[in-house]
């Protein structure tokens, strides 16, 4: 909700900006924006208590031990003889209706004043009424509505549910079908109100309306929230009315609307306000200050507790706390005392207590499992991939595949049923890719399951076997049917892939049932990440380069060294390095992978010669490499 | 050729062996979740506009993509009773439309301790701990209230990263009712609980600038961690 603080200061007074920020993020109203004088506020949905000046007000007030300064004006009313009969069906769904005829409005554009205040809550001016209207809402939190008295026929207006088939035309002329239980207002013949959301066209106040109805009503939330949901129309009314809205505003609303209205328009006769209401009932809440230190770890006196319950509005006699009324939608139980205790002395306030030491407990063998899994992979060269479990029909096996009901496209519409969905899009990411070796780990979905599957894809069926040799080993499972698979070209052509040869593994639930456990030890200080260097969205070129050096010159330095050749090269990694006796004594070959990219344009071949013809220069001159590739 | 683990799973494994280390059991649940795991028993019926904030993946058959890693809080205490300590690390999934900061699948990382004398100071204090850990032992965090239904007192902690307060997670003392629906009476027992979403720390930690590269399968973003 935007806010300006110009407005705001009228009543009460505001600290210096940032402590201002600071007192309204202690108070859980997340300052979002500040531009000039106006504040964004993230009100949460339990605070629709926020969603006015005056419930920003009270919380600054609670704060800086501040009275609001919010005096409505005594209205002086006259008879209206024009005769209005009200009929509610049900007081679940309207729990208040209260209103008073205006006579004499002359509607037109309001002033100046008027205008330059609800500009800064970013509405658009719409006529005097209208704008007061609105006003009021904006500073009080109650939603108002205007009818036309002539334009409500018989002189009846009934608030009831709707039935299947009721249509309205709301008064920005748009058309909407009524689902059923939806609350309305009618007259003699016609639907004129979508309570708690938008007028009718058909009474709304227009340039010849001389005398209104002025209505501040309680829906009850939980309808308006399915209507606008169901009509996918929400308003700054229903926003509130969803979040409820207190009993007792409507009153003093009412009075600062007529009394607004009587000061742009001096003419007008103001009606005494009418209402049927249900009583209010006040919620009173037993608490004990043990129990609010207990859950909050604090050590606050009786009196401050209870001084911080009455800053917020709470009576307190004794053990017990009076919620004040505009807090009912949000304080029920003495745990909602506790948070406001500590929001009003502050959560920084609460002292950190460290939580005693206990047993370290064994990571769950499904858990351990794949751990285990994923570091063998790791340690046998292969890279870890997490894919995007939403796919699409083509991707899938449709007679076990769920499907969603909302999904955002066509492209993520099912759940995947194995991992080469996504693993295979991932990988056709990189046509570039000189060697593949990856490994997925991840759940997939079929009708009737939701299990984990593990699946290993290589360019190279030997990586393959040795690795089911190693799992094999490690769980003595000599027995179990792995086997390596060579992917069809018809799937690889799904996914745009055009390298030929690539094979692949599946560990599927069942085998994993078969794996014992095993013990994994977990390092900190193996569990670094780099921070993160940006990829080019231009395609990178790639160059294998071995040579043979120093055995004593060791595999960081040379890293090193090519890495600075250029600020093109991303990444070197080794993939090769053994000894040989034609290399002579005290000799290595090394050979690396080089990605090369730029982030503005792609390499051409000339550019990425050029720099790896410097790399092997670099090499000869500083290690006396000799290059054979 | 050298291999790589995720930096998904490098940030969980490092997350789950701190709070490993401070006694915590590692549990996990189902992805695709009942409404009523994911939502009623957490205090978020239907009706209510707290439920708008975490925008569904439905199934045709009714059920759900779960949006938080919380519902696991109910389905753990289905075979334990208190005193626990429980991290859950997962998958969710959220109904947005995707971009630089937003993405529909993402991982979390839940945490619950119920006891007799559990207070929001030994949560302070935890999180306090995880976030040291995590970033570095001189970096500097605040806490501020927020709302959840399943938590009351309500908390959002925020930290003080290259020049900026971000909020990295969220948390509070389970809610009496949602202890009552886990079996546990809010007489004798009460708890903490927060939650984390892994890719948004793991872009605040690494630098990376679109949350949305850990799943789109670069091998140049993969090697470099």
């Amino acid at each position: 909700m935007i806010i300006s603080t110009n407005h705001l200061k009228k009543i009460v007074d505001l600290p210096p900006q940032e402590k201002l920020v600071e007192i309204l993020t202690s108070a859980g109203l997340n300052v979002e924006g500040i531009k000039d004088d106006v504040l964004d506020l993230e009100i949460t949905p339990n605070r629709g208590d926020c969603l006015s000046i005056l419930g920003v007000a009270r919380e600054i007030g609670a704060k800086t031990g501040q009275k609001i300064k919010f005096a409505i004006p005594s209205v002086s009313t006259n008879p209206i003889n024009k005769p209005l009969k009200l009929e509610i069906s049900s007081q679940k769904l309207c729990p208040s209706y209260i209103y008073r005829l205006i006579d004499n409005v002359k509607i037109g554009p309001s002033p100046e004043w008027l205008v330059k205040k609800l500009k800064a809550f970013d509405f658009r001016p719409v006529n005097n009424i209208v704008d007061i209207t609105n006003l009021v809402m904006l500073e009080l939190g109650q939603p108002m509505h205007a009818f036309d008295y002539d334009k409500v026929l018989g002189q009846i207006m009934k608030v009831r549910p709707t039935q299947k088939g009721e249509k309205i035309t709301t008064l920005d002329g748009k058309d909407h079908n009524l689902p059923e239980g939806a609350i309305i207002i009618e007259d003699k013949q016609r639907i004129i109100d979508l309570a708690g959301i938008m007028g009718g066209e058909n009474s709304q106040v227009s340039q010849d309306t001389k005398t209104i109805i002025l209505q501040a009503a309680v829906f009850d939330p939980i309808t308006i929230r399915q209507t606008a949901k169901a009509l996918n129309f929400q308003t700054d009314a229903s926003y509130r009315y969803e979040r409820g809205v207190d009993i007792l505003i409507a009153k003093p609303s009412l009075d600062w609307a007529a009394s607004t209205i009587g000061k742009i328009l001096p003419d007008v006769k103001i009606g005494e306000i009418q209402s049927i209401a249900l009583p209010y009932k006040k919620r009173i809440i037993e608490f004990s200050c043990d129990k609010i230190n207990h859950l909050l770890g604090t050590k606050y006196s009786p009196l401050e507790i209870n001084k911080a319950l009455q800053q917020y509005g709470f009576e307190i006699n004794k053990n017990q706390a009076e919620v004040p009324f505009w807090r009912l939608f949000d304080i029920y139980f003495w745990q909602d005392l506790a948070e406001e205790v500590g929001r009003f002395y502050g959560y920084n306030q609460i002292p950190k207590i460290q939580l005693a030491a206990q047993d370290k407990k064994a990571l769950p063998k499904d858990y351990r499992l794949l751990q285990v899994l994923t570091d063998l992979m790791v340690e046998n060269g292969f890279m870890e991939l997490i894919g995007y479990p939403l796919v699409s029909a083509k991707q899938v096996d449709a007679k076990q595949a769920l499907a969603l009901s909302n999904s955002l496209s066509p492209e993520t519409e099912y759940l995947r049923t194995d991992l080469l969905a996504s693993l295979l899009q991932q990988m056709s990411r990189n046509p570039w890719a000189k060697n593949i070796a990856v490994f997925e780990i991840g759940h997939i979905f079929k009708s009737n399951s939701e299990e984990v599957q593990f699946l290993a894809i290589a360019d190279n069926n030997d990586v393959l076997d040795k690795t089911i040799g190693v799992i094999k080993n490690l769980w003595k499972v000599e027995n179990i049917n792995i086997k390596v698979g060579k992917l069809d070209r018809n799937l690889l052509d799904l996914y745009k892939i055009k390298r030929g040869n690539l094979f692949c593994f599946i560990l599927d639930q069942q085998i994993l049932n078969q794996l014992t456990q095993k013990d994994i030890k977990w390092d900190l200080k193996t569990m670094q990440l780099n921070p993160y260097r940006p990829v080019s969205k231009f395609p990178p070129a790639t160059f294998d380069i071995s040579f043979v050096v120093k055995n004593n010159i060791s595999q960081d330095s040379l890293q090193e060294v090519i890495e600075k050749v250029d600020d093109k090269i991303f990444i070197v990694e080794l993939f090769d390095t053994f000894q040989s006796e034609k290399f002579g004594k005290d000799k290595k070959s090394v050979a690396y992978h080089i990605i090369l990219q730029d982030l503005k344009k792609s390499l051409t071949d000339g550019e990425a010669n050029q720099i790896m013809d410097k790399a092997r220069q670099t090499l000869i001159s500083q290690f006396q490499a000799q290059i054979r590739m | 050729m050298i291999g790589h683990y995720h930096p998904i799973t490098t940030f969980l494994r490092k997350s789950c062996k701190v709070f490993q280390d401070m006694g915590f059991e590692i549990v996990q649940g189902p992805e695709i979740e009942e409404e009523k795991y994911n939502f009623d028993l957490l205090r978020i019926p239907k009706t209510h506009p707290a439920r708008d904030v975490q925008d569904t993946f439905f199934l045709k058959d009714g059920r759900v993509l779960r949006t938080h890693t919380s519902p696991v809080q109910i389905r753990a205490m289905e075979t334990r009773k208190p005193p626990v300590r429980i991290i859950v690390p997962g998958r969710c999934y959220r109904h947005e439309a995707t971009d630089a900061t937003h993405e529909a699948t993402f991982y979390q990382l839940e945490g619950f301790a119920i006891d007799k004398n559990i207070k929001m100071s030994n949560l302070i204090w935890i999180l306090d701990e995880f976030v040291k850990k995590i970033f570095g032992e001189n970096i500097k965090t605040k806490i501020f209230p927020a709302y959840y239904p399943f938590v009351e007192p309500g908390m959002d902690l925020a930290i003080f990263y290259k020049g900026k307060w971000l909020e990295i997670l969220g948390s509070g003392m389970i809610h009496p009712e949602v202890l009552q629906n886990m079996g546990v009476d809010p007489q004798r027992w009460q708890g903490f609980a927060f939650g984390m979403g892994i890719d948004r720390l793991l872009m605040i930690l690494t630098g990376m600038d679109d949350i949305r590269m850990p799943y789109q399968g670069d091998f140049r973003f993969l090697k470099q961690f």
